[in-house]
């Protein structure tokens, strides 16, 4: 045998384990494949905040009402930005706590603002809103989609002016400011609201459904959460004759979000509209009326002041009460805004003329109001609230005698005029008045009748 | 005649000695071919956690263990997780990333493979899942950093040390983050498609903005749109790792029960299964459970989860 062969077969043996034993366990080879790399410049840099602070604007109406009684959902301390430049303006914020009185507050009201209420208003509340709306009052509703888990309850005040909150929130993937839920708006219908603006960008925002008075658009990339077709978005929409102004967000306001684009110039054009009401007032709504710096109180009657002094003390008191310097005189001045006590028989010229505008005639014994019918004047006051062609408001107060005049006054200055109103603009109240308790609010509520004694028992 | 005798003797003691050495070859060669060809091996590797920053090593010892040892010839990842920490996924994709250039990497998916676990997954040569699972929910949630008001008892030196950021940077924060993980899952979803299967379904893969919409798709919804390659099981999934990786009469073996447990067969019990994620309402709470909390700011991190619907 070939010396040859010992090494042969033992190492064709060798092979053919190894070979048996990579055929048994494997059939291939693992080519791995390229891995991406990572490609940071790829990712989308983000631009810093837009905008910057612009200049506080003039105030036109003083008081603004902010809503705190209906579950409302923010702090007083988030909206420093809105509230300070409505303060640089010559504004005031006055809160509505659960225990006020609507309808009393907003007869000194411009404008009333609810934020993102999770509490409903009931009808008394809606009635004294809806009235001030009618006279002219501006009211702005604020959603915010983040904090309100539905919007029943702001539907139903905004419901009332052609408005309805969405449920949902609006986004736009395609282009943001940092974040899908920063929706940047361009689409403006032309307003005094939009005055001015390029782009505003709101931080998660309601849509709203509005058959007219569409403000702010959403663009072709802009969602609503509740649907998955884009366009067709409404933000911000005013109704009612430009005087309810609904908002979709409440971030946009606070800061430093006011910061970004031009929401600092949409906050500026948003106060002028807080300021900006121009409202009517009627006869309820004393002192209120009297918006100037001063008002004259006018006695043409030496004698009737000196014997209803204290009662004139109490007018002018309530006048300083609300900021009005009063100014005691004898004489009407037809163009100034005052308060004219006289007796039916002594009243001036001015005075008949203005009662004449009214559709108000005296007679010996009786007086005559337009519309409504004949009086007997004998321990009565007449009330009648003029409106001069300027604006300007003029209060005439009337009686038989000083005491009459006397019991007048006091059911105005207690809030009473409401029981003997004629017309918005005139009562006649009887000294009668007096001898009967003011109602209360909860008297429909607790009729006469016998309380049971609590027993021990339980 | 005695000459013949020997002849012949020393013939039969050349064959003799030959089969000798051939025998001794063949059991060398069974010796030294075991140790230069192992009986190959499929690592199974669980991603079915929340994937909290703490446990890092539940995901890190399997890969490693993976990738030194040449006998693990493929490796499964069994997914089913709603996601977690994001800094965490980030470390699971990049790791996944780098054993797929070792050794074939396949993931299979049990009732989820979200945010963060789905960042994982893509990172593999191929995605199984089971037809009603989850897949996607691509994004980052996070908390919104509290503003540390001035105190006497702690004093920092700037407006953000106790907080971190202010809210606007964070947020853009999340954004940013948020793109690059988008990216990173379409980058390495359009590869896989293009180069690793059927380029013609590199053209089903939504674009950018609609993966960033955060949603979870059901797996066959996933499979269309290619987010996912294959519905399977996880036999298929095994199968088809062994298939990349050239192998067959292969074993078995539990790496995460291994190397985690020191026991491969940890999983086969049933009180070890992972949580039903699809049924699991709890999953909002990882929020106040994740790492780093404060009592100002409960989510003081960015995390790839998913958060199931409101009940």
């Amino acid at each position: 045998m070939k010396k040859i062969y010992y090494l042969i077969f033992p190492a064709a043996a060798l092979l053919l384990v190894f070979l048996a034993r990579s055929l048994y366990y494997y059939s291939g080879f693992y080519s791995p494949p390229d891995v991406p790399t990572s490609q940071p410049e790829r990712v989308q840099a983000l631009s810093e905040p837009l905008g910057e602070p612009l200049a506080s604007v003039e105030g036109l109406t003083p008081t603004i009402l902010v809503d705190t009684s209906h579950a409302n959902r923010f702090d007083e301390e988030e909206l420093s930005v809105l509230f300070g430049r409505i303060a640089a303006a010559g504004g005031r914020v006055v809160y509505h706590g659960f225990d006020d009185d609507l309808r009393q507050q907003l007869r000194s009201t411009g404008t009333f603002i609810v934020i993102a209420n999770d509490g409903d208003f009931d009808a008394s509340d809606m009635l004294a809103i809806d009235e001030f709306v009618r006279k002219g009052g501006r009211l702005l509703l604020i959603g915010e989609p983040t904090r309100l888990d539905d919007v029943n309850d702001l539907n139903s005040l905004a419901g009332q002016y052609g408005i309805i909150y969405q449920e949902d929130y609006i986004y736009n993937l395609v282009e943001n400011d940092g974040s899908y839920l920063n929706v940047i708006l361009r689409d403006f219908a032309a307003s005094d609201l939009t005055a001015g603006l390029d782009e505003i960008v709101f931080q998660g925002a309601h849509s709203l459904r509005v058959a007219e008075g569409a403000l702010v658009m959403g663009d072709e990339n802009t969602y609503s959460s509740l649907r998955e077709q884009p366009g067709d978005v409404t933000a911000v929409a005013l109704t009612t004759n430009g005087q309810v102004l609904a908002l979709p967000d409440l971030t946009f306001l606070t800061g430093p979000y006011n910061t970004f684009a031009d929401n600092d110039l949409f906050i500026d054009n948003i106060v002028r509209f807080l300021l900006g009401a121009e409202r009517s007032f009627d006869l309820l709504d004393f002192p209120y009326f009297f918006s100037s710096a001063s008002a004259d109180l006018v006695y043409n009657d030496t004698d009737l002041l000196d014997a209803t002094f204290e009662d004139s003390v109490r007018l002018r008191q309530a006048l300083t009460d609300i900021g009005v310097q009063s100014l005691l005189t004898s004489a009407i001045d037809p163009g100034r805004p005052l308060i004219y006590v006289s007796l039916y028989d002594d009243k001036a010229t001015a005075a008949f003329s203005a009662l004449k505008a009214g559709g108000i005639t005296t007679g010996t014994s009786d007086l005559t109001i337009e519309d409504i019918g004949d009086f007997s004047r004998p321990d009565s006051a007449l009330f009648y609230l003029h409106r001069t062609d300027d604006g300007v408001y003029q209060l005439y107060i009337l009686a038989d005698s000083q005491e009459s005049i006397a019991d007048g006054i006091t059911i105005l200055l207690e809030g009473r005029l409401s029981e003997c109103l004629l017309s918005p603009t005139t009562a006649l109240c009887r000294s009668a008045m007096l001898a009967t308790p003011t109602p209360t609010p909860f008297d429909d509520f607790f009729p006469d009748e016998v309380t049971p004694t609590p027993t021990a028992s339980g | 005649m005695i000459e013949s005798i020997k002849r012949v003797d020393a013939r039969w003691w050349g064959i003799a000695l030959l089969v000798l050495l051939t025998l001794a070859a063949l059991a060398l060669g069974y010796l030294a071919s075991a140790a230069l060809f192992p009986t190959p091996k499929i690592g199974i590797i669980h991603i079915d956690q929340i994937i909290y920053s703490s446990q890092r090593p539940y995901y890190t010892l399997p890969l490693n263990y993976a990738a030194e040892h040449d006998d693990i010839a493929a490796v499964v990842l069994l997914i089913d997780s709603p996601g977690g920490s994001a800094v965490t996924s980030e470390e699971l994709f990049y790791r996944i990333s780098q054993l797929r250039q070792l050794k074939p990497v396949v993931a299979t998916v049990n009732s989820m493979a979200a945010s963060g676990s789905y960042y994982a997954a893509v990172a593999s040569n191929y995605i199984y899942s089971k037809p009603a699972a989850l897949i996607g929910s691509i994004g980052v949630v996070s908390g919104s950093p509290s503003q540390a008001p001035p105190s006497e008892d702690v004093l920092t030196t700037g407006p953000f040390k106790g907080s971190g950021s202010s809210v606007v940077d964070w947020v853009r924060g999340m954004e940013s983050i948020k793109e690059a993980f988008v990216t990173n899952v379409y980058d390495q979803r359009i590869y896989t498609l293009e180069n690793m299967h059927d380029p013609s379904r590199a053209d089903l893969l939504p674009d950018k903005d609609h993966l960033a919409t955060g949603q979870a798709w059901i797996a066959t919804v996933a499979y269309d749109i290619g987010l996912i390659d294959g519905l399977g099981s996880d036999l298929d999934a095994i199968q088809k790792a062994a298939s990349l990786a050239g192998v067959r009469n292969y074993e078995v073996i539990d790496l995460t029960g291994l190397t985690v447990y020191d026991d491969p067969t940890f999983f086969t019990s049933l009180e070890n299964a992972p949580p039903d994620w699809l049924n699991f309402a709890g999953l909002s709470s990882f929020a106040d459970e994740s790492e780093g909390e404060t009592e100002a700011s409960p989510w003081s991190s960015y995390l790839y989860l998913y958060l199931p619907p409101a009940e």
